[in-house]
């Protein structure tokens, strides 16, 4: 408990780091919210500006925005003028958490399966095809992997559709795409796990006793060959949430990933603060819960 | 046991996410496909007429209002929209619009002058915020109202907005203005912002040019004179009125709605409009959905029931849906499929008003010479940058204002002439290139501006001997350095909102927000005020083409190609029209008979 309880203070004290940094580094970037092509009239301007509170001094500015932040308010689009940047985070998280709790499903199932099946079947041309597909897969960017599944499953037989979100055929190629690289890495780790404990002692007393080899698998060997994967799940799923940046942008999918990438462009300052916190404490929770599920599997890690 | 644990932990994985998944869908109202979709490029700034600037904004915006006016599905030209018909005095001073009365709101209540007096006013109220107020500044004392300083709404807008209810300072601007112009009294308008004028020097550090005294709305040249007669009296003459109020920003919005929810007015549940649609659903980067209107009065010539606008950005993903037939429309697919797709019948091109051309900076030497500025667009072979670079179908251009703006024939800018260019540069100081500081060829990042850019830099290496310097930036960031003269040559881009010369000649007057070129020259602003001063048609044609003489003669910039529109469209879709502003109203498209998905 008590590190849980460190570990949430040092997260909040990233936080409230990067919240800093990021304010820095956003408003230091030249062009602001108003330029547009066709300029607008000073006077429109310095009402705009005003009206946006974008004219005070700039630390007169971090203060109020912190401030804000702590009454959970994280100020009005400059891009998008009927929201605030509240509603636009309310709408697109829970569409990237989905779209991440699939691929990270996929990159578990997938992974643990074909790393068990290569370690079964090790050395045969089972072993070899999955081990190699692996290794492609990680190999491969996850917007290349986007190009091949969409030329594959939406132009030459036409199963799903190329973009959007909203219906149950429109997750598969995303989710895919997003997921299957971090499988691969999962099937790697999972198969060296496997492979090394059936070298151990105790698996042959576990075979010697009869248990069949399935159950030698998953009942034994599994919960030592997990720990790597558990360990690795934490950043997988920060590289999943990173990852979303670019599979949601080739699908057209309206999550925070999006929001992310166009507000920088948009000199959206709220809205790209905005999303770079959700992030941050998104990945410090994972990263979290990854130490917290480690110590479950293994007892000589102090449990929290 | 332990087998079927590892088995359970994947099934519950599983369950859980096919949990989350049911729990994340909600309300499905657009699982079934609209008669109709298109790509509308981004994701739309905002609904609200007042606020709009952009083209996919005007899209969504006159299909769910419609203005005095609207643009014709041929020419783009202005047609009688809420307004039935209109007179002109002849000094060309006082407007008289007759509205339609058989147009309703989507409440059921009929639109009225008063509605659009009220929603005019409000374009132009400081507090608005409008970026586009200009437009009606040739209304009588539109432009002192439209300029004045007023303070932001609270001391400390974000903080105090407060978390609940999503409000929100962009908000609260909003429901300022539905206040300030619902006491229109004009006294406390007034008040306001003679008020807030004494906190604005420190507010707005160098920014303002001028604080003009309040005027108070008396003096404002908008009236209702009955329900269905709007009067506006200008200050001068301005032909291109009935075009401008075709324009998304004119469009009116209702007075009782806006007053009423404030800032939520626009949300679906709440937007009242009076075009040819209503708002169904609105996801933020996702998608619009807009259904036909019974209350507008043209819903007889409305094919479409429901339509799909796609907030979407990526060039590939909107061909990837075009082709997959998951749209019916996209505009300008990316410059690197054009070799797969041009030659596609579903590929509709044309000319464009609108000029790739380049800016000089006239503040940098040796750039401030009108020979060197010559030299360099003399050397261009812009026949094969347009046709070999650009491909879409842009045309070479001789002139800055495009061809095809009605009653102007614009002065010829000089065409390819190496020798010359040469000569140019060697009288100017620099024979063959000798001497000639690196030119920082300031660009976007577009890949178009890029290729372009590219081309440009090689030919003035091989003709004249000059080596560039390319400056690839955002767009955000390549504006500033436009605006703050940080560069030598720079890719520019202009597009007409409507047919008038002027709409590319005020680009260059001195000092303004567009000229970001450092170009200077009494006689072709003293040009462009007779002009504008101008009853006669013709007259005022006369002294703009001077202006733009004065362009040529001085070298002022370098065009290089009249824009060119490319399409995507289903063959299963009517109506529309290739036109030189590249307008598709939404409420003149239609699906063929029997013309399934």
């Amino acid at each position: 408990m008590r590190l849980a309880v460190s570990r949430a203070g040092w997260a909040a004290l990233v936080l409230l780091v990067v919240v800093t940094l990021s304010f820095a580094l956003v408003r230091s970037l030249p062009g602001g919210p108003f330029d547009e092509q066709r300029a607008l009239d000073p006077v429109i301007r310095a009402n705009l500006m005003a009206a946006y509170d974008l004219d005070a001094p700039l630390p007169a500015q971090y203060g109020r925005y912190v401030l804000g932040l702590l009454h959970g308010d994280f100020g009005p689009s400059l891009r998008y003028r009927d929201y605030s940047v509240g509603q636009i985070l309310a709408e697109s998280l829970p569409i990237s958490a989905l779209l991440g709790t699939l691929a990270l499903v996929i990159a578990l199932v997938a992974g643990l399966a074909a790393g068990a099946l290569a370690a079964a079947r090790r050395g045969s041309w089972l072993d070899t095809v999955v081990m190699g597909a692996a290794t492609a897969g990680i190999a491969l960017p996850n917007f290349v992997l986007a190009g091949v599944l969409v030329l594959l499953f939406s132009f030459h037989w036409r199963l799903f559709p190329v973009a959007g979100w909203g219906s149950p055929a429109q997750l598969v190629l995303p989710s895919l795409a997003l997921g299957l690289p971090f499988a691969a890495s999962i099937a790697r780790l999972f198969r060296a796990g496997l492979l090394e404990s059936f070298g151990e002692d105790w698996i042959r007393t576990a075979r010697a006793k009869g248990r069949s080899p399935s159950g030698v698998l998953w009942g034994h060997a599994a919960r030592v060959a997990l720990l790597p994967v558990v360990s690795y799940t934490g950043p997988a799923a920060a590289g999943i949430l990173s990852g979303s940046l670019v599979v949601e942008r080739v699908f057209a999918i309206s999550g925070m990933g999006s929001h992310f990438v166009d507000s920088a462009f948009n000199a959206d300052y709220n809205l790209a603060l905005g999303v770079v916190i959700v992030y941050t404490a998104l990945v410090s929770a994972l990263n979290l819960l990854a130490d917290l599920a480690y110590g479950l599997l293994d007892p000589r890690i102090e449990a929290p | 046991m332990r087998a079927d644990r590892g088995r359970l932990i994947g099934a519950g994985l599983a369950l859980g996410g096919a949990l989350t998944a049911l729990a994340a869908w909600g309300g499905g109202s657009l699982r079934a496909p609209a008669d109709f979709a298109f790509c509308n490029q981004a994701e739309v700034a905002s609904l609200d007429p007042a606020a709009v600037t952009g083209v996919p904004e005007a899209r969504i915006v006159q299909a769910l209002f419609e203005g005095l006016t609207r643009q014709d599905p041929v020419t783009g030209e202005p047609l009688p929209g809420m307004a039935s018909a209109w007179t002109v005095s002849d000094d060309g001073l006082l407007w008289s619009f007759t509205l339609r009365t058989d147009s309703r709101w989507t409440d059921g209540s009929p639109v009225t002058a008063e509605d659009f007096a009220y929603s005019l006013r409000r374009l132009l109220d400081p507090a608005t915020h409008a970026p586009n107020a200009s437009l009606l500044w040739c209304v009588r004392g539109a432009e002192a109202f439209s300029r004045r300083l007023v303070a932001a709404p609270g001391a400390a807008p974000i903080a105090s907005a407060g978390a609940s209810a999503g409000a929100s300072a962009g908000a609260s601007a909003g429901a300022s203005a539905g206040a300030s112009a619902g006491a229109s009294a004009g006294a406390s308008a007034g008040a306001s912002a003679g008020a807030s004028a004494g906190a604005v020097p420190g507010a707005a550090p160098g920014a303002v040019q001028e604080v003009v005294p309040a005027a108070g709305e008396e003096a404002l040249g908008i009236e209702a004179v009955s329900g269905t007669e709007l009067r506006l009296r200008l200050v001068r003459p301005c032909p291109s009125l009935p075009a401008i109020l075709a324009l998304a920003s004119l469009c009116p919005v209702q007075r009782a709605c806006v007053e009423r929810w404030g800032s939520r007015w626009i949300a679906p549940e709440h937007l009242v409009s009076n075009g040819p649609f209503r708002l169904v659903e609105r996801r933020v980067r996702d998608r619009l959905r807009l259904a036909r209107s019974d209350g507008y009065w043209g819903r007889g010539e409305v094919a479409l029931g429901t339509i799909d606008a796609w907030a979407m950005d990526g060039g590939t993903t909107q061909v990837n849906l075009f082709l997959t037939g998951g749209a019916d429309w996209m505009v300008r697919p990316p410059s690197g499929l054009y070799g797969a797709l041009l030659g596609r019948p579903d590929c509709v091109r044309g000319p464009q008003s609108g000029l790739t051309f380049l800016r000089y900076n006239h503040t940098r030497a040796p750039f401030s010479d009108a020979r060197v500025r010559l030299a360099l667009l003399l050397a261009l072979d812009r026949e094969s940058l347009a046709r070999d670079v650009m491909r879409g179908g842009e045309t070479a251009a001789d002139s800055f204002v495009p061809r095809g703006m009605p009653g102007y024939d614009p002065p010829r800018w000089p065409g390819q002439d190496v020798q010359r260019a040469r000569a140019l540069l060697a009288a100017a100081g620099f024979p063959g290139g000798a001497g000639f500081p690196d030119v920082e060829l300031l660009h976007p990042h577009m890949q178009v501006a890029r290729d372009l850019c590219e081309a440009l830099a090689a030919q003035w290496r091989a003709r004249l001997g000059l080596r560039c310097r390319l400056v690839n930036q955002p767009w955000k960031v390549f504006l500033d350095s436009q605006s703050q003269l940080r560069y030598d040559v720079s890719w520019s881009a202009w597009i007409a909102d409507w047919l008038a010369p002027e709409t590319f000649l005020e680009l260059f007057q001195s000092g303004g927000g567009n000229n970001r070129c450092g170009f200077a020259d009494t006689g072709y602003d003293a040009l462009l005020a007779a002009a504008a001063a101008s009853a006669d048609g013709a007259g005022r044609a006369a002294l703009l083409a001077r202006a733009e003489q004065r362009l040529v003669d001085a070298c002022a910039l370098a065009p290089l190609h009249q824009r060119a529109n490319v399409n995507l469209v289903s063959p299963r879709v009517t109506g529309f029209h290739d036109n030189l502003l590249d307008v598709h109203p939404l409420r003149d498209l239609g699906l063929a008979p029997g013309g399934a998905p």
